[in-house]
């Protein structure tokens, strides 16, 4: 089994709850795609894209966190007062890599964020502290620990591919295939090797589970909550 | 031969092939880039997914599953910005495909093609606001990407258009079911995992 890579390590006591967590994920989502912002809409969006900036620095990820900052600010500046100059399929494809810098990227940081800094057992705990169905529970808990491996595998098959000289010149069925086949065996052959675990850990037991992960909002939870909250309160009635 | 009650190795079952789908979903969406392929997203999805998918119903003998994997899609879609449609549209869709794989007693290879079928249809969710909030969006498209876009993007949008690419989903969905079922032959089954 593909050995899951340790979780990032939070400062001491930023360590947030993963209800938090998904409330800012959603809040950022739907800002960021509601409208088109201008004047003080932009600071709104701003105090909201800072919050992944601020969850990489506390996380020690300062390179990340500016790289992260740098795309931002360079995406929001070229869409307020480059793309209305710009005209025809470079300005289509202008306006194409501002919105993904100044959209989705912010969304991605939070969501890698989320991932990365979530044991799998939190996360349950907190979905069941909110009476979500496990049916729902136990599936969300695979793809949030598969995201990564699936990633990780992938570049793997590449590479072994690539070293066979099996790449994009060839036929897209074969590339498919020699891509998708081996992709999914490994998968497979992880997913069941992470059912023995899970039935080992008694995952299967219905009835009230205990869990080592002490979740509960934080002093932390409360501020990046409120902060979030009157950004997004604030970007609506502007 | 189906189960009745759905366990864990199931769930963890679907949170796998989800995340495949998804991810496979994300590349495809990446060809967005080109004017024609954000309207034939959904295509490219059927087409694509043909392969996880038919592996996915080799292992589901439960009524419920595929319902599950339709409302994890649209809740992944709701988490990286495509919208809140795409719960509901994956949630009907889930529904119905498995209603057409439980009539076939999840063993029936046509009852699985009409199942593949209706369940690509999700992905149309996604883009739904084009049509139902027609205005809005693309004056708000007209804003981010600039009048030469948004209209290329409306000339396609109309009703029939809309009825088009369903349908074409559907061929597309046949297309990727049998691709699916060839790659499972040539390979899955020899292997011993489907």
């Amino acid at each position: 089994m593909m050995p899951q890579r340790p979780p990032m390590k939070t400062a001491q006591g930023m360590q947030l709850d993963p209800r938090t967590k998904v409330y800012l994920l959603l809040l950022i989502n739907i800002v960021i795609f509601a409208t088109n912002p201008s004047g003080f809409q932009l600071l709104a969006k701003g105090a909201l894209a800072a919050i992944p900036f601020a969850l990489l620095c506390s996380a020690g990820k300062w390179k990340q966190g500016f790289i992260y900052a740098v795309l931002y600010v360079a995406g929001q500046l070229a869409e307020t007062y480059l793309t209305a100059y710009a005209a025809g399929l470079w300005g289509l494809l202008m306006r194409f890599t501002a919105q993904m810098l100044n959209r989705f990227v912010p969304i991605v940081i939070m969501a890698y964020y989320l991932v990365r800094t979530t044991e799998v057992s939190a996360f349950i705990a907190a979905m069941e502290r909110m009476h979500v169905t496990r049916k729902i529970v136990i599936p969300l808990a695979v793809i949030f620990r598969f995201f990564p491996t699936i990633v990780e595998e992938s570049r793997a098959i590449n590479d072994a591919m690539r070293m066979r000289g099996i790449g994009f010149r060839g036929s897209p069925v074969a590339m498919l295939e020699y891509r998708l086949v081996p992709l999914m065996m490994s998968i497979a052959k992880i997913g069941n090797e992470l059912s023995a675990a899970a039935l080992t850990r008694g995952l299967c037991i219905t009835g009230e589970r205990t869990n080592i992960y002490k979740v509960g909002f934080g002093v932390m939870d409360a501020m990046l909550g409120l902060w979030a909250t009157a950004a997004a309160i604030l970007f609506f009635i502007l | 031969m189906s189960k009745k009650k759905l366990d864990v190795k199931d769930l963890i079952n679907v949170g796998i092939f989800s995340a495949i789908y998804y991810i496979l979903l994300v590349v495809a969406g990446f060809l967005g880039y080109i004017p024609i392929f954000s309207v034939l997203f959904p295509i490219v999805v059927a087409l694509l997914c043909g392969i996880p998918f038919v592996l996915f119903l080799t292992k589901t003998k439960t009524f419920g599953l595929i319902t599950i994997m339709g409302v994890l899609l649209g809740i992944l879609n709701l988490a990286f910005g495509a919208g809140w449609y795409s719960i509901i549209t994956g949630l009907l869709c889930g529904l119905l495909a498995d209603l057409i794989c439980k009539a076939g007693e999840y063993k029936s290879w046509k009852h699985m093609v009409a199942c593949f079928c209706v369940f690509s249809e999700w992905v149309i969710g996604s883009m739904l606001p084009m049509w139902i909030m027609k205005d809005s969006y693309f004056a708000m498209i007209s804003d981010m990407q600039g009048a030469a876009f948004a209209e290329s993007l409306e000339s396609l949008v109309t009703g029939w258009m809309l009825a088009l690419l369903m349908v074409l989903t559907a061929v597309a969905a046949i297309i990727g079911a049998y691709l699916g079922k060839a790659v499972l032959k040539k390979h899955f089954v020899r292997a011993g995992i489907a």
